[in-house]
């Protein structure tokens, strides 16, 4: 069983039956990343593609003869025991095919464990996922480093990766769209007029500046969380919208972007903001009302 | 952009008529952008500049809660559906305020909250305030004098002047101690006021000449730090503080409110089988001042500036009042009072015997020692309405010499209250702002005033013991130094307030 999210509603769909399988099949559906949505896979997802449990001697030996050392080996099973589930067939090829497209061995088996369903699928998808990348012209040390990092992005389809990142090389150069994607994986799957409108919000109304943004983790998260984080700190008197032409002498006192984006909450309340955890919860249900009741009327006009 | 007004399927074949609708530019224009100030912008900045140094590290919790959205109570009406609306309050979640002024007290003996101290940071407070005053009149003199070079030479020459002044009040200087003689060695001349020749002045045009001692308008302005001068520390004359155990919460008051935390709205009041409103929304703070004013059966009340009439609607729901006054200054406030009451009150002409709405300024209010409880709600800077509403804003530039001389106006209203008041008579004095020049400043006046011009003896009365049970919803300013009163402080959980309330009982 794999998650799947829907392209259009953000529907979150379990598939398991082949009959569900044709709706990915009709591209409506596609697969989550793991940074969003970490994997939770059933055992008899494994054994029923590979009938009998791998050996773990089995797969230490091949794992050993593709150059591993046995000690990096154990730690990343035990990180991801998973990975055992597999046949050791299908890790020679997987692990072959990986290499074969530039990475090394150790990379190999980072990128593995770090997203195991890579082993479930066709190893051609592999040689046509990097081609698909090699496309888009990033440069390759920046696709290595950056598939390297993502290797969810392997198994996105090749018209979608081609259009998202001429997308993304409107918004900065080359290496801005890796370090982008490397900070905000879901920029891969959303849709493009919400990237637009948070990055409006953020540079257009926040008057943020455009490398700060492009540096953050900011676009990986929701334009509602976004919206409710700058919305409390300009109530809270901590966040003060820029001037068009600020004077470069005087200092912004303005917290850093990090800071507001990629603190939790009871950090951000606390010591962003200097409030109580108690105020920002209820912050966010008022705020989430406020957002509504705004919809509706303009729904209503 | 071209677009389709949506039509059934079958009827886009057909029309062939496409509708063009033009987009606006979500960019505005520069000169958009920097617009003109508007009065809420202008409070907020008051608020920022003023509240910070007064609240200190608690302002940006209250300037939250500020411009988040209020908080309501609900009053039951008497005179509707009472058994139908407290059950229909009860099945939504809401809590009577007795019931929550009876958990907090538990809450509070079982917790033991510690009391806090208030001298020490009643000190502290005069000195953010004196501080404050001070920082303004240096603001506006460098406006007076801009920072040209004859600017700040003038500054300069006003503020050591200035400092002479001090030493020489405090050495008890006397000129006459000194010889013309003595004075005219100590003296020095002013070789800026030296007329060069080269200018082609005839000594004629010199003795003509008149130096400006006045500047015109000048004698109309009001300065920022006059304001701030309402503000006093210094208590010279004999006071009485007594602490208060008890609040006297009549039986048939119904006040229901949602726990802290819990952002549940009521729903707009609707009509019952009498045809009046069966609750009346308001802000929960605002029910304190007439509980504060402990109303007894029989009592003759009076609701100094009533508009809109929602604290004397509570005073009548208490089914205690006698015969209450309802005051306001203005024929479009007093309306509002009649509508309220004609909304609330099943056939009203039925009630002149008890209920009076009266048009007068309270300072004239001439009916000395003939009400038993006196409420003096002011008109004050309402600090939650300023940062929320342009219309009629007290922030508003034409409204500036109002808002700095409030004050004066609030502290003879209270003045004249005390006056009103029958010996053995309460008067309690609130407001809807934060300042505390409106707040404890105004009431240290009117005390002073009182003591100095009148021979009306009074107490303060310190209901921080009775208010206890009221913390579990409501939060208090307790630890910012308040000399005099109570002020509920905006707190995002229980949302309500500003609001302060101060009792006074009149002895003699």
């Amino acid at each position: 069983m794999i998650r799947y999210l829907c392209s259009s509603c953000g529907l979150r769909k379990f598939v398991c039956s082949s009959q569900s399988l044709l709706l990915i099949k009709s591209s409506r559906f596609r697969i989550v990343p793991t940074e969003l949505y970490p994997y939770r896979w059933p055992r008899n997802c494994f054994t029923r593609d590979f009938s009998t449990c791998n050996d773990v001697e089995s797969t230490k030996k091949i794992a050993h003869k593709l150059g591993i050392e046995d000690e990096l080996f154990v730690d990343s099973l035990k990180n991801c025991p998973d990975l055992l589930h597999v046949s050791s067939n299908k890790w020679e090829s997987c692990f072959r095919e990986l290499m074969n497209n530039g990475l090394s061995a150790e990379e190999t088996l980072y990128v593995i464990t770090k997203y195991p369903p890579l082993l479930l699928t066709n190893v051609k998808d592999f040689s046509t996922g990097f081609k698909y990348w090699r496309g888009v012209e990033l440069g390759e040390k920046n696709v290595l480093s950056l598939l390297k990092t993502c290797p969810q992005f392997l198994l996105v389809r090749g018209q979608q990766i081609s259009l998202r990142v001429a997308h993304l090389k409107t918004v900065g150069s080359d290496k801005a769209v890796v370090k982008l994607l490397k900070n905000a994986p879901r920029l891969m799957f959303d849709n493009w007029n919400d990237v637009l409108a948070k990055l409006s919000f953020l540079i257009d109304e926040m008057r943020i500046e455009r490398k700060q943004v492009l540096k953050s983790y900011a676009l990986n998260r929701d334009l509602l969380f976004l919206k409710s984080r700058f919305v409390f700190l300009e109530r809270c008197g901590k966040y003060v919208k820029p001037k068009l032409d600020p004077d470069p002498n005087i200092p912004s006192k303005n917290p850093p972007l990090k800071s507001i984006v990629e603190e939790d909450d009871e950090t951000f309340s606390t010591q962003v903001a200097g409030v109580t955890l108690e105020e920002y919860e209820v912050f966010q249900e008022l705020y989430t009302m406020e957002v509504a009741e705004s919809e509706m009327d303009s729904d209503s006009e | 952009m071209l677009c389709i007004k949506k039509l059934p399927s079958y009827s886009i074949n057909r029309f062939l008529f496409i509708l063009q609708r033009r987009h606006k530019s979500k960019k505005e224009h520069w000169a958009v952008e920097r617009r003109k100030k508007t009065p809420s912008m202008k409070a907020l900045e008051h608020f920022d500049d003023f509240y910070r140094k007064v609240f200190g590290s608690q302002w940006p919790s209250v300037r939250l809660a500020l411009l988040s959205p209020h908080k309501y109570c609900a009053v039951v009406n008497n005179f509707g559906d009472t058994e139908q609306t407290v059950t229909y309050f009860q099945n939504q979640g809401a809590l009577d305020l007795k019931t929550h002024l009876e958990l907090g007290r538990k809450l509070a003996d079982e917790n033991l909250i510690r009391e806090d101290d208030d001298f020490p940071n009643a000190q502290k407070l005069d000195e953010r305030i004196k501080k404050l005053a001070f920082s303004k009149q240096q603001q506006e003199a460098e406006e007076m004098y801009p920072p040209t070079e004859e600017g700040v030479q003038l500054a300069q020459h006003q503020s050591a002047s200035n400092k002479e002044e001090e030493v020489v009040q405090r050495a008890d200087y006397n000129a006459k101690d000194f010889s013309l003689e003595a004075s005219k060695k100590l003296s020095q001349i002013d070789e800026s006021r030296n007329v060069s020749p080269a200018l082609g002045l005839s000594a004629g045009a010199l003795y003509e000449f008149i130096p400006a001692t006045k500047l015109k308008g000048l004698e109309d302005r009001v300065l920022d730090s006059e304001h701030y001068s309402y503000y006093s520390g210094d208590t010279d004359f004999p006071l009485t503080v007594k602490k208060e155990f008890d609040l006297n919460y009549p039986d048939h008051l119904k006040v229901f409110m949602y726990e802290r935390g819990n952002v549940t709205s009521f729903e707009s009041p609707k009509r019952g089988s009498t045809g009046v409103f069966n609750y009346y929304l308001m802000d929960g703070g605002s029910v304190l001042p007439v509980l504060a004013l402990g109303i007894e059966p029989g009592d003759t009340v009076l609701d100094m500036c009533a508009a809109p009439g929602g604290k004397s609607l509570v005073m009548l729901q208490t089914l205690h009042t006698g015969r209450l006054v309802c005051n306001d200054v203005q024929e479009s406030r007093t309306k509002r009072i009649h509508s309220v009451l004609n909304q609330y009150l099943y056939d009203l002409p039925k009630w002149k015997d008890q209920i009076e709405v009266t048009k007068s300024d309270g300072r004239g209010i001439e009916q000395e020692s003939m009400f038993d409880k006196v409420l003096v709600d002011v008109p004050c800077t309402t600090d939650r309405h300023s940062l929320h509403e342009d219309d009629n804003s007290i922030f508003n530039v034409a409204r500036l010499k109002e808002r700095l001389r409030l004050p004066e106006l609030q502290s003879q209203l209270l003045m004249n209250a005390l006056k009103l008041v029958k010996p053995g008579g309460t008067v309690v004095y609130s407001t809807c702002s934060l300042s505390p020049i409106q707040n404890d400043g105004v009431v240290h006046m009117a005390l002073q005033k009182i003591w100095e011009e009148t021979k009306v003896e009074v107490e303060v009365r310190d209901l921080s013991p009775a208010l206890q049970g009221a913390k579990s919803v409501f939060k208090f300013g307790d630890n910012i130094g308040l000399r005099y009163g109570h002020l509920v402080l905006p707190f995002l959980p229980c949302n309500f307030g500003p609001l302060y309330f101060c009792k006074i009982v009149r002895t003699k």
